[in-house]
Parts: structure tokens; C-alpha cells; sequence
């Protein structure tokens, strides 16, 4: 009898009770992945009493993953261990991405709301499409939560894109839960995670009955 | 199924155990300092660990199986690195085994096959031809087979002993051609004269000849049968050999390609 | 961090890799910067790899294993060496920016391998050292 599985989502350890779960931020270069993170490392350090692991160039572009895992405690008799990563969003780091997907129970799409990069973002959510596809899971089906972030730079009188124009483009099908965010201040940083982890392990519950 | 009361209550307890964890918020107006104490804890599930028992085993002593472990250790070593150290290790085991096995003929050539592709490598290193390593390894493995097996007949070890040196033979052929095209690149990049003639009466410091000079010395070691081994004074001396060596070489491979040829 | 390669700095890389690997029985090496950026790429004519994914897997590779040494307590890892059924992949790091990457079959014993490349790199550092003081 098996006492550990790769369940195809999550990873449960029957003998220990325990339960992995993957949830990867995907999106364009630059976009605010790593940013989420961190802001999330900083603020609940105290809480959460892990080490961020990020593997990053010199210019602090993502190289390979930024990983931040966390105990959220027990929850119907199982303890639930998050593990959050980033991707690099350049272009040309297609097949580490591909690597960092393997495995990812829920996604979050941080989309850039600036204004020119509104190509960059259906680019992007197609790429994971795509690379969700090779791993044979579905976007459609993949728990997911949609960031629009960098609103702070309105402020700015930087151009961004208004809601309509971001949720036609990367939301009209998916219909997903969206924030509006900045991850630089924090604004809905931690919707978002709550949003994400919530929809995941509910859907792994439902998997594993 | 889906029990709809069941999710909702999990929906709820995900989300309080959330909220515990972060906060009803983000940034704006919380900036992280009022930190609850964290009451998801309490709720937690003591996970008890069973006592493990360790079965505390008696080390076993070392057998030494394989007399030739030690030299095995140093063949391995010197496939995944190359050091001064490993090398005298290796050359110093050679010289044990030597001392060992010095009344058994076989095992002995073995030995000095290998001794003569250490101190090749030592002194040549990086200017080893590649192919060095794969008959070291190949020498190694025949020998240790000679030596473990335990009823292999004279004849069976001789045979495996020969193609073994006439793998040595075609790596020296190699070297030798390697050399002269090295050679004659120096020639013809410089206007010093490199090449070594009978008129040089100087010893030069140069690696190259050394190693020409101990790759002879060994193949003199291995034939007990021909000339024994001549203390090699000059360097001019050991060239020559080497020169007279390389022509005795390509006129018999010349003769056995024509005796190919003529056979189709 | 930028910096600048001319072609004259350029083919003597490649003068320098083929000579001392290429000729050597090296089936490919590439050096890249530490951002998975290729700066010269030789092979031995025989295989053709997506290259670009490999120095992106490469440069993350060394990336992630250069943070698991320093959380185990070490500096650096002195060897970085993938063993296959028939090809093999080697790195070693050339300065803090560049890396050099070389595969090889089974015909070439790894301790050789190391040597050549260890001449590689202090040929190559004579070349890329003075571009970091830019």
C-alpha cells in the first residue's frame, strides 16, 4: 500500500498526513511575479518562519524560480504546506518555465497592466497555456486567479490599461476571480494568495474523495 | 458526489485559518506590525512519532577481497581527476604490487603496462592523448580478472596479456605520430630548430623528450626478450631509438596493410 | 553588468575551445554568461541540440546549485558534472559571470576532460576578465 503519492495535483503523504501544494505566478517579464512574493516574504516573515529561495540574475531578473513555502496548518486532518513559486518571464526562459509548471496544483496570471504591454500579457497566458497543455492539464480547469497589477503607477500618469480592455483580453473565457493589485505597495497582494490557496485546496478535497 | 454542506464548511475553515495567517486585509492601513498570535496552532493535530528502534549492527571488519583494491581506488581516482597526488599514489601501488607479485610473469607485465601509462600521464597531463585513460581503465579490469579468477589457465591469461599490449603498442604508435606533428608545427612556427638531432649534445627541459625517453625505457621493460634495458645518457641517445623505433613500427603496419591488400 | 565582444576577442574563444576541447574529442561546448546568454557555441559537426533551451537549463541549473552550496555552508561546489549512459555534461564557472559548458561521450574519461578545460579557462580568463573592470 502506497504511503506517498504524486496525486497529479498536490503531493499527499498519507503516513504523515500531509499535503503539498503548488501554486506557481505566471506571467510576462517584469510584471510583478517576484514582487508578490517578496512583499509576501516581508510582511508575514514572523508568521511564516520560512526562507524565500529565488535563483535571479544580476540585473534581478528571474533566472530559474523564486520559491517561498509555508505551513497554513491542518485542515480537515491533513497539514496543508504551500509552496509558492515564480517563473521567469523572458521569453527565451520557455523551458525553465515549462520545468517550474511541472507539478502546479493553482496558477496565478499577473498581468501587467501597463498600457504597452498589453501584447506581452495574451503572449503570455497563451504560453502557459501551452506549456499546461504538455503537462495535459487544461487553463480551463487549472484553479486560477487573475492579478491585474501595477495600478499604483495611475498615480504616476503612466497609461494603463482600463479593467475591460485586460478582462476581455485574458479573462472573457476563463472567468476568473480577478484583483486589481499592486505588488509593490501590497494592495491586494494577500486577496490574491487567500483567493489561490483557497480555490486550490478546495479543489484537491474534491479530487481526493 | 459533491456534499455541498461539507465544501462549505471546508470553504470556511480555509478561510478563517487564512485570515489567521494574514489578516482580514492587505497594505493599506495594516503595515504587518499588529502580528496576532498565531491560533492555527492550537487546533493542530499532535502528530506523535513512533518510537524507531535502531538495530545496532556489529561493524563488520574489512575483508580484503581484492588484493588489488588500493590500485582499483587509485584507477578510479585518476578517471575523475588528475593530480600529482593520485598519480604518486598510484605509481607507489605499483610499486608494491610489483614487489607482490614478482614471481608471477603475468601479473608483473600487467603491472608494468600500467606503471609505464602512469608515468606517461604524469609527466605529459593535459598533452596525454585522450585514449590514455580508456587503456589504463582496459589494462586495469584485464588484470583484475587474471588475478580474481582462480582457476584461469597460463595460456587464457596470456592471451588476455597480449591484447593488452597491443592496445599499449597502437596508443604508443599514436602518441609517436601526435608527437611528430607537434613537431613539425614548432618547426615550422619558429626558426630555432626544435627538433632533436644526433648533434645535440645538451639535455633540454623541455617534457616531451622525458616522457619519449620513459615510454621507451618501459617498452624496453616489457620485452624482456630484446636488448635489455640501456641507461639512456644523452638525449640524443633516447631520440634515436625513438626515430629507429617509429620506422621498425610503420614498415611492419606498411607490410601487414600490403599483405591486407594483396589477400582481397 | 554589461560588457562588449569583439570579433576579434570572439574567434579567438572559438580558436581556444577548439584546440583545446573540439580537437580534444569534445562533442559540444558553449560558453554563456550567467544569464543563459550564448557567447560562442562549437560543436564536433555531429549532433545539433536546441542549445538555447540548454543554456537557459544551464545557466538556472548552476543558478539553483550554486544556492543549495550556500545553504549547506559551501562557497561553491568545485565539480558540477552530469553522468550519462552516453553523453556526459561538465561546468565550471570562468570569473562570477561566465560559465563554461562542455559534453562529451564516454570516450573521453572525465578526469582528462577536466584537465583540458581547466586549460580552457585560464586561456579564456586572459580574455574575459578585463570586460568585468568595464
Amino acid at each position: 500500500m502506497l504511503s506517498a503519492y504524486f496525486f497529479g495535483m498536490a503531493f499527499v503523504n498519507l503516513k504523515n498526513k500531509e499535503i503539498q501544494v503548488k501554486i506557481v505566478y505566471y506571467g510576462p517579464g517584469r510584471g510583478g511575479k517576484t514582487t508578490n512574493l517578496e512583499y509576501i516574504y516581508q510582511r508575514f516573515r514572523k508568521r511564516i518562519n520560512t526562507e524565500m529561495v529565488t535563483v535571479k540574475t544580476h540585473g534581478d531578473r528571474t533566472l530559474f524560480f523564486d520559491f517561498l513555502p509555508f505551513d497554513i496548518g491542518v485542515i480537515n486532518g491533513y497539514n496543508v504546506k504551500i509552496q509558492l513559486y515564480t517563473v521567469p518571464g523572458q521569453v527565451k526562459y520557455n523551458a525553465t518555465r515549462r520545468l517550474v509548471l511541472r507539478g502546479v496544483d493553482g496558477v496565478v496570471f499577473v498581468a501587467d497592466a501597463m498600457a504597452v504591454r498589453r501584447e506581452k500579457n495574451i503572449l503570455s497566458l497563451k504560453n502557459l497555456q501551452e506549456n499546461l497543455a504538455n503537462y495535459k492539464k487544461s487553463i480551463f480547469k487549472i484553479p486560477c486567479v487573475m492579478q491585474y497589477n501595477k495600478v499604483d503607477l495611475l498615480e504616476q500618469g503612466i497609461p494603463l490599461l482600463p479593467l475591460d480592455i485586460l478582462e476581455k483580453d485574458l479573462n472573457e473565457q476563463l472567468k476568473r476571480p480577478f484583483f486589481k493589485a499592486s505588488a509593490l505597495k501590497g494592495t491586494n497582494v494577500v486577496m490574491t494568495l487567500k483567493k489561490i490557496i483557497s480555490m486550490t485546496v478546495a479543489s484537491i478535497k474534491r479530487d481526493l474523495k | 458526489m459533491v456534499d455541498t454542506k461539507k465544501d462549505d464548511k471546508l470553504d470556511s475553515e480555509i478561510a478563517k485559518r487564512l485570515d489567521d495567517l494574514f489578516g482580514e486585509g492587505d497594505a493599506s492601513g495594516d503595515d504587518g506590525g499588529a502580528l496576532k498570535a498565531d491560533d492555527a496552532t492550537a487546533d493542530d493535530e499532535i502528530f506523535e512519532l513512533e518510537d524507531v528502534v535502531v538495530n545496532e549492527t556489529e561493524a563488520e571488519p574489512i575483508r580484503v577481497d581484492n588484493p588489488l583494491s588500493e590500485l582499483k581506488n587509485m584507477v578510479l581516482s585518476i578517471d575523475w581527476e588528475i593530480t600529482d597526488e593520485v598519480l604518486s599514489g598510484f605509481l607507489s601501488q605499483i610499486g608494491d604490487l610489483k614487489d607482490s607479485y614478482k614471481n608471477e610473469k603475468i601479473v608483473l607485465m600487467f603491472l608494468q603496462l600500467l606503471g609505464s601509462l602512469g608515468e606517461y600521464i604524469k609527466t605529459n597531463r593535459g598533452d596525454a592523448h585522450p585514449k590514455t585513460f580508456k587503456i589504463l581503465n582496459s589494462v586495469y579490469s584485464r588484470l583484475e580478472d587474471v588475478v580474481l579468477a582462480e582457476d584461469m589457465p597460463e595460456l587464457e591469461k596470456k592471451k588476455i596479456l597480449r591484447a593488452e599490449m597491443n592496445r599499449y603498442k597502437q596508443l604508443r604508435i599514436q602518441v609517436s605520430k601526435k608527437k611528430a606533428t607537434e613537431v613539425n608545427r614548432r618547426q615550422a612556427k619558429s626558426l630555432q630548430i626544435q627538433e632533436p638531432s644526433l648533434s645535440t649534445p645538451k639535455k633540454k627541459k623541455s617534457g616531451m623528450p622525458s616522457a619519449e625517453a620513459s615510454a621507451v625505457a618501459a617498452k624496453e621493460n616489457l620485452f624482456p626478450d630484446s636488448a635489455a634495458a640501456k641507461p639512456y645518457d644523452t638525449l640524443a641517445e633516447a631520440v634515436e631509438e625513438l626515430k629507429q623505433f617509429i620506422h621498425t613500427e610503420l614498415r611492419a603496419l606498411k607490410q601487414e596493410l600490403k599483405i591486407l591488400k594483396d589477400s582481397k | 553588468m554589461s560588457y562588449t565582444l569583439g570579433q576579434k576577442q570572439l574567434d579567438r574563444i572559438e580558436d581556444i575551445l577548439n584546440q583545446d576541447l573540439i580537437d580534444n574529442g569534445v562533442r559540444c561546448v558553449f560558453l554563456i554568461d550567467m544569464a543563459g546568454n550564448i557567447i560562442a557555441n562549437l560543436d564536433n559537426g555531429e549532433k545539433q541540440h536546441d542549445i538555447y533551451s540548454l543554456a537557459a537549463l544551464a545557466a538556472g541549473n548552476f543558478g539553483a546549485v550554486s544556492a543549495m552550496a550556500k545553504i549547506i555552508g559551501e562557497n561553491e561546489f568545485s565539480l558540477l558534472f552530469h553522468k550519462g549512459k552516453k553523453e556526459n555534461i561538465h561546468f565550471n564557472k570562468i570569473t562570477t559571470e561566465f560559465l563554461l559548458i562542455t559534453i562529451f561521450g564516454n570516450d573521453i574519461s572525465l578526469g582528462f576532460l577536466r584537465l583540458k578545460v581547466a586549460d580552457s579557462v585560464e586561456q579564456l580568463k586572459t580574455i574575459l576578465e578585463p570586460l568585468l573592470s568595464l
